[in-house]
């Protein structure tokens, strides 16, 4: 009981004020590694219900925007609100539930993702954007990443509305933002900077290469060709002019397509799947101007897909004309097991063999068939 | 004279609608969309214009199907669904995955469903045929606008 007394004692003021309004809260873990507030989860005794708390800060006179905007959305793939209050006048904070999985960023690093469930999940993203872009919402989220976006139980949330913005109806423009520059869309760069509704698919575009095993390194010092690395070390250590070099540096990389590494995504993922990704991370102008272009794209070919998933024993295919296979990926030379769907053991298949994964996947499609 | 420009005006006046024509074709929805009214009106997003729910879908694609076509209605705002009449018996009776596709359509659909015989797009054509002016050159996407374009008001 001291312990606790002693943890809440330590809290930032605004967040033991949280905790005096809402007796019925029952607090389980606190996170301050936001950039803008503090979140707190626990129970609601009442609801029965895990929830989050969001304290965050804005100016005087904003509106609060971001509650709202959640309140007026309602979609299965976006986060709700239940409650939303003001604690001063710099100061909000607004209720919602918990995701038993966290964020996309923790759900990738934890645990492997079936193809099914790639798709699944970034269908459902484009999904909820839908909702967003609708009239009469016409908004952009702006901060499509790993970090706002939840998992609950296979289902994907879009969170974190603080950087929305409404579409202009004249432009059908609205302002860029300067967040997360990994994830920033080639229109954000340059003289006239711009954010649209492609500007989102884009983002779940990049959401989507993740998903299906895609690196983006988040040093982004590593982005940076020999030539640049010299360059940076001439800037004797100015912090703010070197943050400023690498953005250059990383947006270039972003305008002129190379920022993804589309190599790093394993060869099972079927071409199309790849292809549809590659035009929505494109250039502006080439890429999917709606989300329902994306969506449309990506269902076609969902019901023919392989469920391919790549574990730690090796890439697994899951019922694939009543069979399950497993390319062994710590062996050399590479073996194909195979069993029928269901069966526990696996057999090994002498048909298939090679030095490299690659070489043995490209057997094995060829035999079994695989799209 | 005075009378044409009376009525004109109360055509213009009639509420606009987005209607989306869906042609079921087995396992392929061909998709329509016509903003306006039945004298006035264009197409809009023309590159949705196909979804496909696959020969042996199971129940992810069909949540893809129902993820795509939900989108759509919602992004397009589309205020109503026609979809061809299937018919039951006889030559050319719809067959499983024209059912099956319906169902789904029925189940999911965001925005009311109107059916239409193909005998009612032949009695439009005979008494409007001058207004279809935004017709596709395909012959399935023909059917698909004939269908969105009984859903114009």
């Amino acid at each position: 009981m001291k312990m606790i007394k002693a943890t809440l004692n330590s809290l930032p003021p605004e967040a033991q004020r949280v905790l005096e309004l809402f007796p019925e809260f029952q607090l389980q873990h606190f996170n301050d590694s936001g950039a803008n507030g503090y979140v707190l989860l626990g129970q609601h005794q009442v609801l029965k219900q895990d929830v989050a708390i969001k304290i965050y800060f804005h100016d005087i006179k904003e509106v609060q925007e971001e509650p709202a905007l959640l309140a007026s959305i309602s979609h299965e793939n976006v986060l709700k609100v239940l409650d939303a209050r003001r604690l001063g006048d710099e100061c909000s904070f607004f209720m919602t539930p918990v995701a038993n999985y966290g964020d996309l960023r923790k759900y990738l690093n934890e645990y492997n993702l079936s193809l099914s469930l790639a798709h699944s999940l970034l269908c459902q993203l484009l999904s909820g954007l839908a909702a967003l872009h609708a009239e009469p919402n016409r908004l952009v989220h702006r901060d499509v990443k790993p970090e706002n976006l939840l998992v609950h139980d296979d289902k994907l949330l879009i969170a974190d509305f603080g950087s929305v913005r409404r579409v202009s109806e004249a432009t059908g423009k609205a302002s860029a933002s300067k967040h997360s520059i990994l994830f920033r869309p080639p229109e954000t760069f340059g003289p006239e900077p711009y954010f649209d509704y492609s500007s989102d698919t884009y983002q779940a575009g990049l959401i989507g290469y993740l998903l299906l095993g895609g690196q983006l390194d988040n040093n982004l010092e590593g982005y940076l060709n020999s030539r640049e690395k010299r360059q940076l070390m001439r800037l004797n250590g100015d912090r703010v002019e070197e943050a400023m070099f690498v953005d250059a540096c990383i947006g270039r990389r972003v305008c002129s397509g190379k920022l993804l590494d589309w190599d790093t995504v394993p060869c099972f993922v079927p071409k199309r799947f790849v292809t549809t990704l590659r035009r929505a991370t494109t250039k502006s102008g080439s890429k999917y101007s709606k989300v329902s272009e994306f969506l449309a794209e990506l269902q076609r070919f969902r019901a023919t897909m392989p469920d391919w998933m790549a574990t730690a024993a090796g890439w697994c295919l899951d019922n694939w004309n009543g069979r399950d296979y497993l390319v062994t990926v710590h062996e050399n030379p590479v073996r194909v097991m195979k069993r029928k769907h269901g069966n526990e053991k696996w057999i090994s298949d002498n048909k298939f063999g090679g030095n490299s994964h690659d070489e043995v996947y490209a057997q094995l499609s060829r035999q079994i068939g695989l799209p | 004279m005075w009378i044409d420009l009376i009525i004109a005006r109360c055509n213009e006046e009639v509420i606009q609608m987005v209607s989306a024509g869906l042609l079921l074709k087995g396992n392929l929805v061909r998709i329509v969309t016509l903003s306006g009214t039945r004298q006035r009106h264009e197409q809009v997003a023309p590159k949705v214009n196909k979804l496909e729910l696959g020969a042996d879908p199971d129940q992810e694609a069909v949540e893809a199907f129902s993820h795509a076509f939900r989108a759509f209605c919602t992004e397009q705002a589309v205020d109503k669904a026609v979809i061809n009449w299937r018919t039951t018996t006889g030559q050319g009776a719809g067959g499983a995955a024209t059912f099956r596709t319906e169902g789904i359509l029925l189940s999911m659909c965001p925005c009311p469903i109107q059916f239409v015989h193909h005998a009612t797009i032949r009695a439009t054509d005979k008494r409007q045929a001058n207004l279809k002016s935004a017709r596709p050159a395909t012959a399935d996407l023909s059917k698909a606008y004939d269908l969105a374009f009984e859903g114009l008001p």
